[in-house]
C-alpha cells in the first residue's frame, strides 16, 4: 500500500468537499483511512525524528487536578526524558520493582485491531499547540454522541502534540500535550551513555502454557483484543488493544490482606461495584486501575482509556467471591496434590 | 584376540571423525596418520571435516533470561492428566473442606501499582504512541482514590 | 563434598545454563528449547532418587537428548498437528543474550538445525557437550560404530550447508 498516496487521495477528497461546499459527515471511509494515517505516522515520527521539547500532562483523580512537567528529548532512534533513557528503538525501559525492567517491540506481532472497529474517527484542521499547527482527530465510539479523544498532530511533521481524553462533559480528563518544542538539526545526537543498568533477569518472557488457575482470554470488554502476554516475577501481564487504548491485565497467585493497600497507593481506593463485586479503584497520571480477587488470585486491571471501559473489561474476568478459610484450605491441599 | 588391521584402501571416511575426535585406537591411529601423509584427498577430506567440527565446538553458549524454574509452566502433557485427575481432587477438596484443618495459606500479596503502570505504559507505547503512553510514567506514578 | 544427592531445583540452578545449551542447540529455538527444558527437569525430578552420582552433565546430557528424540519420534509417528498459528508470535522474540555473535553462529545453528535429528544429537553431544562416543552410545543407546558415522555423516551436510 503506497502511504503517501493514500494521504494525498484523503486530502484531496476532504479538500474537494469544503470546495463543493459539501460538509463532509464524520463517517465518510476516507476520514477514516487520513486518520488511520496520521496515528501511523506520528508512531513513526516519535521513532525517527530529532525533537526537543517540554511536556505538560494533567489528570484528576477524586476532585483534585494535577499537573506535571517532563523534558523530553528524541535524538538518533533515543526517547530520553529528562535525564532518563526510557526507549531506544522497539525497546522501552521502565522502573520495575527492583530496578530497570527492560521491553522489546519485537515480540509484539501486532499493533493491536484497527481504531475504525470501535470508534469513528473525524478530521479537521486543529488549533496551534507549542506554536505549530495541527490536525485533529476526534474519536467517537460508534453510537456515543460525544467524541471520547482528541489527538493533534504537527501538521509538517506528523508528531502527536497533544493527546486529551474527556470526560462526560467534554472535558480533558487526562492530557499530555508539549508546551514547546524544537525539531530538527540543532540537536546533537547524544551518547547513549545514561542507559540504565538493566536488571536482566526481570525481562518479561512470553507466557504460554500457563497451569490453571492462570487464565489467558484473548478478548474482553468492549472491542479490547489482546496483544501480547508475558510473565515476569511470578506476574501475568496479558495487554490489550481497542486500537486507541491500551488495557493490561495482572494475574498474581495468592490473596488480597485486607488491611494492605497496593504499593504505590495514597489510600485504600474508591469503593466499587461491578458484576456484584465490591473491589478497589485507583486513579493516577497513566489512567485507571482496579484490583480483586478471584479463585486464588489477585487481579490488577489498568488502562488509559475512561473507567466505563475498565468497568466492562472486569466483567469479563473472574470475579467469583473471596475465597472462605474453609475455601483456602481446599485449595492449599488441592495445591499439595499438584506438586505430588 | 587382537583386532583387524584397519584397511584403508579406500580412503578414510568417518575414521576422520574419530580420528579429529581422538576416538581411535593407537594402532589405527598410526595407519591413519601413514595413510594420511600420502594422500592429499584425505588431508584435503581431514580439513572439511575438522572445519565442521570447530564451528559447533566454538558456538557461544545460548543463554535465556528466563527463570528455568517456573512453578506456573504446564507441560502439554500435563493437561490430559488434569482431566483425569480431576475426579479424585474435587473428592480430596471436599475431605479438605469438611475437615478445618490449619494449613498454610496462599501468599498475601500487595500489587506494585507503579511497577504495573510502567509495565503497561511500555507495552501501550510500543503498540501505540511513544510519547503520550509513557510520558505519564516519567512522572513519579502514585494512585489515588 | 558428601555423597548426597542433590535437589532437583539445585540442578536447575547449578546446571540450568548448561541444560539451556544443549536444548537449544537440539530444538534451534528459544521456545522450544524452554519447554524441552521444562521437561527435562521433571524427569529429573523423578530420576534423581535412583541417580547414581557420576558424570552430572552426561546424566542430564542423555535425559535432555532422549525426551528431545522421544518428542521427534513423537510428532513422527502423529502426522503433525494442525496447530493454528498462535497470532501473536508471528514476529521473532527478543534477542538471546549474547548479541555480538549472533550473527556468525545463526549460521551454524540455521544448518545444524537443517539436519535430520539423528545426526544432530550426534554431532550435538559430541561438539557441543563434548561426551566419549561411549558415553554419547551410551546415552542414546545405540552402538559407538554408529555414533561414529553419524557424527561423520552430520559434520559432512554442516560442511556442505556452510559452503
Amino acid at each position: 500500500m503506497n502511504r503517501s498516496r493514500l494521504a494525498l487521495g484523503a486530502g484531496v477528497l476532504a479538500a474537494c468537499s469544503l470546495v463543493s461546499g459539501l460538509v463532509p459527515a464524520g463517517a465518510e471511509p476516507a476520514d477514516q483511512t487520513a486518520a488511520v494515517e496520521l496515528l501511523e505516522r506520528a508512531r513513526e515520527a516519535a521513532q525517527r525524528d530529532a525533537f526537543d521539547g517540554m511536556v505538560t500532562v494533567e489528570w484528576r483523580d477524586g476532585r483534585q487536578r494535577h499537573s506535571e512537567q517532563v523534558p523530553v528529548r528524541n535524538a538518533g532512534g533515543v526517547l530520553r526524558f529528562g535525564d532518563e533513557v526510557v526507549g531506544a528503538g522497539a525497546r522501552r525501559m521502565v522502573h520495575g520493582t527492583d530496578g530497570w525492567l527492560s521491553l522489546w517491540g519485537h515480540d509484539v506481532a501486532t499493533l493491536g485491531p484497527s481504531p475504525t472497529a470501535k470508534y469513528r474517527l473525524a478530521v479537521e484542521p486543529g488549533p496551534d499547540v507549542a506554536g505549530r499547527p495541527t490536525d485533529m482527530v476526534a474519536a467517537q465510539v460508534i453510537g456515543a454522541s460525544r467524541p471520547r479523544e482528541r489527538l493533534f498532530f504537527d501538521r509538517e511533521t506528523g508528531l502527536l502534540l497533544r493527546r486529551e481524553l474527556l470526560d462526560s462533559h467534554g472535558e480533558p480528563l487526562r492530557s499530555v500535550a508539549f508546551t514547546s518544542i524544537s525539531h530538527g538539526g540543532a540537536i546533537e545526537v547524544a551518547a547513549v551513555s545514561k542507559t540504565p543498568r538493566i536488571a536482566r533477569s526481570e525481562e518479561p518472557a512470553p507466557a504460554r502454557h500457563l497451569k490453571a488457575p492462570y487464565k489467558l482470554k484473548s478478548r474482553i470488554g468492549s472491542g479490547y483484543r489482546r496483544v501480547g502476554a508475558y510473565k515476569a516475577n511470578g506476574v501475568v501481564q496479558q495487554f490489550y488493544s481497542d486500537g486507541l487504548h491500551g488495557l493490561s491485565v495482572f494475574e498474581q497467585r495468592g490473596h488480597l490482606k485486607s488491611t494492605k493497600t497496593p504499593a504505590g497507593a495514597a489510600g485504600p481506593g474508591r469503593r466499587v461495584e461491578i458484576a456484584g463485586r465490591t473491589m478497589w479503584a485507583y486513579s493516577a497520571s497513566v489512567g485507571e486501575a482496579a484490583v480483586w480477587e478471584s479463585d486464588g488470585i489477585v487481579y490488577t486491571a489498568v488502562t488509559d482509556a475512561p473507567w466505563s471501559d475498565l468497568a466492562e473489561a472486569v466483567r469479563d474476568l473472574p470475579h467469583g467471591d473471596p475465597p472462605g478459610r474453609l475455601r483456602r484450605v481446599a485449595q492449599s491441599l488441592v495445591s499439595l496434590f499438584r506438586w505430588k | 584376540m587382537s583386532p583387524a588391521p584397519p584397511d584403508f584402501g579406500g580412503h578414510l571416511d568417518d575414521v576422520l571423525s574419530a580420528y579429529l575426535d581422538d576416538e581411535l585406537a593407537p594402532a589405527a591411529r598410526r595407519e591413519a596418520d601413514a595413510h594420511l601423509a600420502g594422500c592429499a584427498d584425505c588431508r584435503a577430506d581431514l580439513h572439511e571435516i575438522g572445519s565442521a567440527r570447530h564451528a559447533v565446538r566454538i558456538l557461544p553458549v545460548r543463554t535465556t533470561f528466563r527463570p528455568l524454574v517456573d512453578p506456573d509452566w504446564e507441560p502439554a502433557s500435563a493437561a490430559a492428566h488434569r482431566r483425569r485427575a480431576r475426579a479424585a481432587w474435587a473428592l480430596a477438596a471436599a475431605v479438605a473442606a469438611a475437615v478445618a484443618m490449619v494449613l498454610p495459606q496462599d501468599p498475601e500479596v500487595a500489587p506494585s501499582l507503579p511497577s504495573m503502570a510502567g509495565s503497561h505504559a511500555a507495552r501501550a507505547s510500543i503498540t501505540g504512541d511513544p510519547l503520550s503512553q509513557l510520558a505519564p510514567i516519567a512522572v513519579p506514578v502514585r494512585f489515588g482514590p | 563434598m558428601n555423597g548426597e544427592v542433590p535437589s532437583w531445583e539445585a540442578v536447575a540452578r547449578t546446571h540450568g545454563r548448561f541444560l539451556y545449551n544443549v536444548a537449544y542447540r537440539l530444538t534451534g529455538k528459544d521456545d522450544d528449547a524452554y519447554d524441552l527444558v521444562q521437561e527435562a527437569l521433571l524427569r529429573v525430578r523423578k530420576g534423581l532418587e535412583t541417580y547414581q552420582p557420576g558424570s552430572m552433565e552426561a546424566w542430564l546430557s542423555r535425559i535432555v537428548t532422549n525426551v528431545f528424540l522421544d518428542e521427534v519420534r513423537r510428532k513422527r509417528r502423529r502426522p503433525v498437528e494442525v496447530m493454528p498459528e498462535d497470532p501473536e508470535r508471528l514476529l521473532p522474540s527478543a534477542p538471546g543474550a549474547d548479541e555480538a555473535t549472533e550473527s556468525l553462529s545463526d549460521d551454524v545453528q540455521a544448518a545444524l538445525r537443517r539436519l535430520p535429528e539423528e545426526f544432530r544429537t550426534a554431532v550435538v553431544l559430541c561438539d557441543v557437550v563434548g561426551l566419549s562416543y561411549e558415553e554419547i552410545a551410551d546415552a542414546i543407546s545405540i552402538p559407538v560404530g554408529t555414533v561414529r558415522s553419524r557424527i561423520h555423516r552430520g559434520r559432512r551436510l554442516l560442511r556442505a550447508a556452510l559452503q
